[in-house]
């Protein structure tokens, strides 16, 4: 159970504590400036991805698809529905057999490697299910590494920061085995937005948690999102974490069907979902 | 590169700190491989050192020697008077000397004119100090020899000195002694100075000099000083640089040192392969590491160097080891290289260890290089992994199951171009071509061992299966699970002991090969030399008289005279010339001939057309056939002899030309013996014929007299030495390879710990677990066994087919050996059985709880 005070408002000094939760901040500056441009759009036309092998997976079959920015949509869906692979396109980890994806006006399939590269290094937060932390690593420099590859002086101060955002700075020091899931899942977070990354990309985050911790993450990076102004896209099989975004699709056999949200057309962002009566 | 150090951490230390064995044991490969090459390197660099050391300490500072075939007579000195004005020329006769004061050295003779030498060479007389009684001295049989030399030996000025030279007890007076500078340092100080005359006496070469050394003044034109040099020589003598003499001992050892270089060469290639191992298993571990980093927007290059620099730190750490362990090493090589150079190459070469800064500086960019090698594919493999599959838990092995016909198809063609390696001619002698051949079939190896992973799953895999249990299913789906990881393994055991079964075979065919030739060749009773001290070479010669000498000792059936001097041809390149008597071939044989003909008949007729016989070594490397000609030169001027026949001939690479003694003798006026041989009268005990020979001998001649079983003995017991340092090369490959197979077991364990966990949690045993991964490096051990068979075949081919008849030029019989292989075979398996046990353990102890919770 989540309950704020102060303002809640993005770029503000907020102070807020989560019952029977081990954080709490006092402070927190932001790293995207204030003249940061606006939250990127995301376009998907006829988006097909398919893996080859002797009997190819259409993973994606023409998914069409429209996210103003800073927008929060869940893309809901079974294992294997293709959500996943949706978000891997979108990341710039992997590369679509056909159809466009447009980030910010820009056509991301045709970047080259190393546009690519500077495209997830720069411009794009990625948070998996499984963390995805470097093992050998400390905390803060799991959370600076990503700073630190673009070649910014201030990175350990940056990640420091957005630990202390997430309520980790006292684990600084500390490696990512010694954490707990929820824990780990913080830092992911931390680390997707180091950069300044004005898209969020979260696959299955909560989905190696338990439902407290589950909790505690998606609001953390709904929080986030409404703070720094980032177009956040969630894929989860969960409808109970889906309520927390502004809209829903549903993905399903690679195709994105249908949406709701309590604004027609998903225009809103920062309106919520209806909560669903069952998790 | 922005964030490097965190890159490395990541994806190097922080792996290396918490599994440093893995690390250790590609180190300990590397620095075994190092240590290998320094120590064989120093061993050759020594070798040809000491040859050169000892060329230039004779040759001083002379621009030409002259040089005939049968000697330099001295009535042909006359020819050079015109170089008076220009420099200066001093003749020497050069031998050697067994020391006969017990301590059975051998040392060199060389006679100068002590008058006119000091404008070639350096001597510097350190007592008697008066240069008149230094003179004086001379006047006898006497010699100055070295100080050092004279302190072993407790020698002093006036001092009396027994020597066997010529095959004949003697004795000299010590005329004074030498610093060991110069001249003194020839032969590493073993050497007796004395003048022209009395060298010639002690060494039975009346009339004659060996060489004479020219040094012209400074402004006087060296070329066409030596055109006019050449044009006056009369027929027989020829101008050669001063270095020959050192280039000519060295190309007579060079296919013996290009062969040791290429093994030990190969102990390195196993060493390489531990780091491609190593940093290939640690590609594969860490893709979700990679993967990761790739997300979140590192560059591939930041990857490459990663790994690269892993490489670079394994190969420099493996140097700073391997070279120390070399210093030690290198002696023991060099011991057993001078040994062999000395008992089958040359017997007087004193062989003494070089600096070691070039064997040190060579080894450590030989191990560096290799290492960075064997790590470039796995790093730009590291650079090809994907962000998005490898992220996902259990997906490393599922990329190679895609590239298996690629990988397939990969080793068919470098397969294909091993063949036609094999078929290539030598360059230079040397067998370049079959060693890139041995290196293809390496290749192949790698890229088809998972295809082989993936067959012996399939199928001992189901035997396994039934005859195990749950076990047995486990190991074989560990097995087939890994199909990279395993590959590696079996690739790394295949080759290491594909290349030790050819060895094997290699080694005991020509072992067999040189027995049987023996047994068919040695038909006399007693084989007798000048008194060698105790070496297996020939030092010195035996007088002409030994013939008629031996011919009437009672009980001699009859004797054969051989002659061997070493010759070269116009290109330089050494042989041997030789000549014994045909009519004694004619009566017994022992020639065999490559083309089944009958030697005694061949003997005969080409005693009678004055045609010679060439040693199938010669025929290679000469290109020589039977019927057609080859060129010698004769003290006369070059002469073309018919080839009547090509005989089989395993005592000398070099290749040897042989003709009838008759012949020999009216073209080179030299009738001293090498060796004699000596038939027995039927009845004749060889024993007692040897007592009554050295009897008559006694007081005359110092003969070392062996019996034909003797001879057989000593034939094999000087191949066995030479071959002592491929063997140690061989069980040091072996255990390399050994390591590696643990190497990727224990990785394999580490890698697989989630499993386990898994496996633990859904009830498996502690023991189950155990049992499974030792039936699994039993699998790969078999597996391994298996195309070590097919890779040895290869091997074996290449090596007796090939590169043997390259570099030695010698055709041997094939002969394997069923209980050598089936040991080495079984000792293989037992060790990946015991490899197997310490992850199996790790396996076993596995904390399910803590396993799965892991990332």
């Amino acid at each position: 159970m989540l309950c704020f005070r102060g303002s809640g408002r993005p770029n503000s000094n907020s102070e807020f504590s989560i019952l029977n939760s081990q954080f709490s901040i006092s402070t927190y500056s932001p790293i995207v400036p204030s003249d940061a441009s606006p939250a990127p759009a995301v376009s998907c036309r006829g988006l097909r991805k398919i893996y080859a092998g002797a009997e190819p997976v259409v993973a994606l079959d023409g998914v069409d698809l429209e996210v103003v920015g800073g927008e929060f949509l869940a893309l809901v869906g079974a294992s294997g529905s293709g959500k996943s692979t949706l978000l891997h396109l979108l990341g710039g980890i992997d590369r679509p057999t056909a159809g466009q994806i447009r980030v910010a006006g820009r056509e991301i399939g045709r970047l080259s490697e190393n546009e690519l590269v500077l495209y997830r290094r720069r411009e794009v937060g990625m948070v998996f299910q499984f963390f995805n932390l470097l093992a050998h690593l400390t905390v803060l420099e799991n959370v600076e590494l990503p700073r630190r590859l673009d070649g910014h002086a201030d990175a350990a101060a940056s990640a420091r920061r957005l630990l202390e955002r997430v309520g980790l700075l006292r684990r600084a020091g500390a490696h990512p085995y010694e954490l707990s899931g929820g824990e780990m899942q913080r830092v992911a977070i931390a680390r997707a937005l180091v950069t300044g990354a004005r898209l969020l990309l979260a696959d299955e985050p909560t989905g190696n948690l338990d439902s407290r911790n589950g909790e505690i993450v998606l609001e953390l990076l709904d929080e986030i999102r409404r703070e720094r102004g980032v177009t956040l896209l969630l894929a989860t099989h969960s409808s109970a974490a889906a309520s927390h975004a502004d809209r829903t699709a549903m993905v399903k056999d690679g195709k994105v069907s249908g949406s709701s949200s309590l604004v027609s057309g998903g225009t809103k962002p920062g309106t919520r979902n209806p909560k669903p009566e069952t998790s | 590169m922005n964030g490097f150090p965190l890159i490395f951490r990541a994806l190097i230390v922080g792996p290396a700190r918490r599994h440093p064995v893995r690390v250790l044991l590609p180190i300990i490969g590397v620095a075994i491989g190092v240590a290998a090459v320094a120590a064989i390197h120093h061993a050759n660099r020594s070798v040809s050192a000491s040859f050169r050391d000892a060329a230039s300490a004779v040759s001083g500072r002379s621009d030409f020697v002259v040089t005939g075939v049968a000697g330099v007579p001295v009535a042909d000195l006359a020819a050079l008077s015109f170089l008076w004005p220009l420099g200066a020329f001093a003749p020497a006769v050069t031998g050697t000397a067994v020391i006969d004061d017990g301590t059975r050295e051998v040392a060199q003779i060389l006679g100068i004119d002590y008058g006119g030498d000091a404008a070639i060479r350096d001597i510097r007389v350190v007592s008697p100090e008066n240069r008149s009684e230094q003179a004086r001295l001379l006047a006898g049989h006497a010699v100055f020899v070295p100080s050092p030399f004279a302190a072993r030996h407790h020698l002093s000025s006036g001092s009396p000195l027994r020597i066997v030279a010529g095959g004949v007890r003697r004795s000299v007076t010590v005329a004074g002694l030498l610093e060991l500078s110069g001249l003194a340092q020839a032969a590493g100080g073993d050497i007796l100075v004395t003048d022209i005359f009395t060298a010639q006496a002690l060494l039975g070469k009346r009339g004659l000099v060996d060489r004479v050394d020219i040094v012209l003044h400074p402004g006087v034109s060296r070329k066409e000083t030596a055109r006019e040099i050449a044009k006056r020589l009369p027929a027989g003598l020829s101008l050669e640089p001063p270095g020959r003499a050192a280039t000519t001992a060295d190309r007579m050892v060079r296919a013996f040192r290009f062969n040791l270089n290429a093994l030990g060469s190969l102990t390195l290639l196993v060493g390489i392969f531990l780091i491609a191992n190593a940093v290939s298993i640690a590609v594969l571990r860490r893709r979700p590491e990679i993967a990761t980093l790739r997300a979140i927007g590192a560059s591939p290059a930041g990857i490459f160097v990663a790994f690269l620099a892993e490489g670079l730190f394994i190969g420099l750490a493996g140097t700073c080891i391997g070279e120390i362990l070399g210093l030690f090493v290198s002696r023991a090589a060099l011991k057993a290289v001078a040994g062999t150079v000395s008992s089958v190459y040359l017997p007087t070469a004193r062989i003494t260890g070089t600096g070691y800064t070039g064997a040190f500086s060579l080894s450590a960019a030989v191990g560096i290089a290799a290492s960075l090698l064997a790590t470039l594919l796995p790093a730009f493999e590291a650079t090809a992994v994907a962000p998005s599959p490898a992220m996902r838990p259990g997906s490393i092995e599922g990329i190679a199951n895609r590239r298996l016909g690629f990988r397939t198809g990969l080793a068919a063609a470098a397969l294909a171009a091993a063949l036609a390696f094999s078929r290539a001619r030598p360059v230079d002698g040397f067998p370049l071509f079959g060693f890139a051949a041995v290196g293809l079939v390496v290749v192949a190896l790698a890229l088809a061992a998972p295809l082989l992973v993936s067959l012996a799953a399939a199928l001992p895999g189901r035997l396994v299966s039934r005859l195990f249990g749950a076990e047995g299913r486990l190991a074989t789906g560990f097995f087939r699970g890994g199909l990279v990881r395993n590959g590696i393994a079996v690739t790394a055991l295949a080759m290491a002991l594909g290349m030790t079964l050819a060895m094997i075979v290699t080694v005991a065919s020509i072992r067999e090969t040189v027995h049987l030739w023996v047994e068919s060749t040695l038909r006399s009773d007693l084989w007798i030399k000048a008194d060698a001290g105790g070496r297996s070479g020939i030092v010195g010669d035996l007088p002409p008289e030994i013939v008629p000498f031996l011919a009437a000792v009672e009980g001699v059936e009859a004797v054969d005279p051989f002659r061997a001097r070493e010759a070269i041809d116009a290109a330089g390149h050494p042989f041997t010339l030789g000549s014994g008597d045909f009519r004694v071939v004619a009566r017994v044989g022992g020639l065999p001939l490559l083309d089944g003909r009958d030697s005694r008949a061949v003997a005969v007729a080409a005693r009678e057309r004055g045609e010679v016989l060439v040693s199938e070594p010669y025929a290679r490397r000469f290109d020589a056939r039977s019927g057609g000609t080859v060129v010698l030169a004769t003290p006369s001027g070059p002469r073309a002899f018919r080839v009547a026949g090509i005989y089989r001939d395993y005592s000398n690479d070099r290749g040897t030309v042989v003709m009838d003694r008759a012949l020999y003798l009216s073209l080179f006026g030299d009738a001293r013996v090498t060796s004699a041989a000596v038939l027995a009268q039927p009845g004749t005990d060889a024993n007692d014929l040897r007592r009554r020979i050295l009897s008559a001998s006694e007081g005359r001649y110092a003969l070392t007299i062996s019996t034909n079983r003797e001879l057989r003995r000593e034939a094999l017991a000087i191949f066995d030495r030479t071959f002592a340092v491929t063997r140690s090369l061989e069980a040091i490959a072996i255990a390399v390879a050994i390591l590696g197979i643990a190497n990727a077991l224990v990785a394999s364990a580490v890698e697989r710990r989630r499993s386990f966990g898994l496996l633990r949690a859904i009830g498996a045993s502690g023991n189950q677990i155990r049992r499974a991964t030792t039936l699994e490096a039993m699998l790969i051990g078999a597996t391994g066994t298996l195309a070590s068979i097919a890779a040895g075949t290869a091997f074996a081919w290449l090596l007796l087919c090939v590169i043997n008849p390259q570099s030695f030029g010698w055709t041997v019989a094939l002969r394997v050996p069923p209980t050598t292989l089936t040991g080495a075979v079984a000792l293989v398996l037992a060790a990946s059985f015991l490899a197997g046990i310490v992850p199996g353990s790790i396996a076993a102890a596995v904390d399910p709880a803590a396993a799965l919770q892991e990332e």
